[in-house]
């Protein structure tokens, strides 16, 4: 069996973390009136509604996924925000907000139904940005993983960030950057039966040149932060190409970084809906 | 010419029956056979493949793929079913926003007719998807196996199996992919029409593939079967299959011998039992075995509402039935306590008390405990003696860790 084959199903769960950058940046405005953390929030709540959808069964929900939400930054530095099954995120959100909508009875008329959109993590910004604690934890969780399901999918990562990080001084920045990359590395080095962990950066920013799968670290402008970024990013494996191909994402080079810089609101999206998509993998190979 | 017909469907692992979306079908007085896989990431699949199968088989006229009015009855019928289930009361709020948002099934489909054209004896097939019709020759000689033997139809050209087959869809006009049609004389030989995990498997396993499934006789083969061949050299997925085998007797016309195809009704059915029997009772769930007994009685609500519960502090709340009010996780979060009583009948008061170690199946076990237990009573007070686990500020310690993995 070769790496990263392992499809997401109820007997193999996938594990799926989301580091979100909290700090004070993050609420800056980004799209309309929306501040990077309330846009980023939306695009999040909106992924694991997805990730229910895809996973229902009529009317209840397949735990074919495991997610943590890990906020970083905030009032609380590093926090486990949310870690549950997938149904059980369906069945439990924080909060449900409720619209009306008329949809069709299938006889030629119209009913009108109230739509519940349900919430799992709420907006955050303050304080600075401890991204190495975030993955030093992350780590911890993986492992846990890995002792209990190690004939699973990999982990995947999604890091999502405005910033680079920071611990309080010049000086404290330059440790807590080195510190980041060490604890990414570490988590790119654990072994599963399915491969290696995947980690996959998405830096947000406001109207700058976006890159998407950089390849070298040439193509990054000389921009500290991507190019931070773009070292504690995964190589994307094969099987999720052809997840960025559907979504209409950038095509992956053969050497490609699970990572883009300067991401608009939409590539955000896009983003996150291909590190979510547990790749697309059910190629066999074998003959008689 | 004498037909045989065997049938088998199973499961993916880890899951039950009743979560599988493959449907096959097959009517004797029409010859018609067919089988369906819902496609499992769309929104009901399994009501729509056993519409496809059932539309399918029940009419004796030929295969006709422009009849959209008649495509469009089964879109109907798939609307009418889910909106049912839709808008039971109490339903989940994303079943019914799915629904809302236009959510649609997806199926691929398989369909196989014998008839006669004039005085030959012919059959006809269409296939849109990754689900296969293999015609095996009864000439074919293993040892001088060549692939262009064994016929194939499927609207898969590139035998690429992936997660994005095309379908037939439940709420739209178009289909996903071109449906592949083909019509030949009937000769000897064995028909196998299976979904996409089993298809993928004899495509690259062929020689492997005719032999073991010529050994199924019972659907307990079939089972064991799949459960090794998962551990090769197979997908797991939803598994499905028709084997209809046809000899010369000399007959113009089909008469049918052997037909044994598992009924999936029927192993529902048996699941179900099974599940009663084996539901979960903890050691520490102390209630009267009256009331535990009447969990089981298939006439109670599917959800109840609570009509009225305790808080916290004390104060009598009243269920509004809004989601807020009972969704919550610091409502929803398993209770130390419960006290239950039923006004109408002038009951006695019931107390159970939890005491559950594995806090993974908290959820689970609450929504079997208001599924199965509370349903027939009208007051229900929850007790919470401690509150949920407050997240501290700062970094997770390795105790938060453990409560993480514990979860795993």
């Amino acid at each position: 069996m070769s790496y990263y084959s392992k499809q997401w199903s109820t007997a193999t769960p996938g594990y799926l973390i989301f580091l979100i950058d909290q700090s004070s940046s993050m609420g800056h405005i980004w799209v309309g009136d929306k501040t990077f953390a309330q846009y980023t929030s939306e695009i999040i709540n909106q992924t694991i509604n997805e990730l229910i959808a895809t996973n229902a069964a009529g009317e209840s929900v397949k735990n074919r996924v495991f997610i943590t939400l890990i906020g970083y930054g905030g009032n609380h530095d590093v926090k486990d925000i949310r870690s549950d099954y997938i149904n059980n995120y369906s069945e439990r959100p924080l909060r449900v907000d409720i619209f009306s909508k008329k949809v069709s009875d299938g006889s030629g008329g119209f009913i009108e139904m109230e739509m519940e959109v349900p919430i799992f993590l709420e907006p955050i910004s303050s304080g600075l940005t401890p991204m190495s604690d975030a993955f030093k934890f992350a780590k911890k969780l993986i492992e846990g993983w890995i002792t209990k399901k190690n004939d699973n999918p990999v982990p995947v990562i999604i890091n999502i960030s405005d910033g680079r990080p920071e611990g309080g001084s010049e000086e404290l920045n330059k440790i807590e950057v080195e510190n980041t990359i060490v604890a990414a590395n570490e988590i790119m080095k654990l072994q599963t039966l399915d491969g290696y962990p995947l980690i996959f950066n998405v830096h947000i920013a406001k109207n700058e040149k976006e890159i998407q799968f950089p390849e070298f670290e040439f193509e990054l402008n000389d921009n500290p932060m991507a190019e931070l970024l773009f070292k504690i990013s995964s190589s994307v494996p094969f099987v999720y190409k052809q997840a960025a191909k559907d979504l209409e994402l950038n095509e992956i080079g053969d050497n490609a970084k699970g990572f883009i810089s300067n991401a608009s609101p939409e590539t955000l999206l896009k983003f996150i809906n291909f590190g979510s998509s547990g790749g697309v993998n059910r190629s066999t190979i074998y003959r008689d | 010419m004498k037909v045989s017909v065997k049938g088998f469907i199973y499961h993916k692992a880890a899951e039950r029956f009743v979560d599988c979306f493959d449907r096959y079908g097959y009517n004797l007085s029409t010859n018609k056979f067919a089988i369906s896989d819902g496609v499992s990431k769309s929104f009901f699949p399994d009501i729509w493949a056993e519409l496809l199968v059932n539309d399918f088989i029940k009419k004796d006229d030929r295969i006709d793929l422009f009849n959209l009015n008649e495509y469009k009855n089964i879109q109907k019928e798939w609307i009418k079913k889910v909106g049912e289930i839709v808008a039971k009361p109490d339903q989940k709020y994303f079943v019914k926003n799915f629904f809302i948002q236009g959510r649609s099934a997806a199926a691929t489909f398989v369909g196989l007719h014998f008839f006669k054209e004039g005085n030959i004896l012919k059959w006809e097939a269409i296939a849109l998807g990754d689900s296969f019709l293999f015609f095996v020759p009864e000439n074919f000689v293993p040892e001088n196996f060549n692939e262009n033997k064994i016929f194939r139809l499927s609207s898969q050209n590139n035998l690429h199996f992936n997660n994005f087959p095309d379908f037939f869809d439940s709420r739209n006009p178009d289909n996903k992919g071109k449906i592949k049609q083909k019509n030949k004389d009937l000769k000897s030989g064995t028909f196998y029409l299976m979904t996409d995990a089993l298809a993928e498997w004899f495509v690259y396993h062929p020689l492997n593939a005719i032999e073991i499934i010529n050994n199924w006789k019972s659907q307990k083969d079939f089972q064991d079967s799949i459960d090794s061949l998962r551990k090769i050299d197979l997908t797991n997925d939803d598994c499905a299959i028709l084997q209809i085998e046809i000899q010369e007797n000399y007959i113009n016309d089909i008469v049918y011998d052997k037909v044994d195809v598992t009924d999936y009704s029927e192993l529902l059915r048996l699941e179900k039992e099974k599940m009663i029997v084996d539901a979960p009772i903890p050691e520490s769930f102390d209630v009267e075995k009256k009331i535990y007994n009447s969990t089981f009685n298939d006439s109670l609500p599917e959800l109840v509402k609570l009509d009225n519960y305790y808080s916290d502090n004390g104060e009598k709340k009243k269920d509004t039935g809004e989601r807020k009010e009972t969704k919550g996780v610091e409502n929803n979060f398993l209770p130390d306590q419960i006290i239950i009583e039923n006004e109408k009948k002038n009951s006695e008061k019931i107390n159970i008390e939890f005491k559950i170690n594995n806090k993974e199946s908290e959820s689970s076990f609450l929504n079997l405990i208001i599924r199965k237990v509370l349903a027939p009573f009208d007051i229900v007070y929850l007790h919470h003696k401690s509150k949920p686990k407050e997240f501290k500020n700062n970094i997770p310690s390795d105790s938060d860790v453990k409560s993480t993995t514990d979860k795993f």
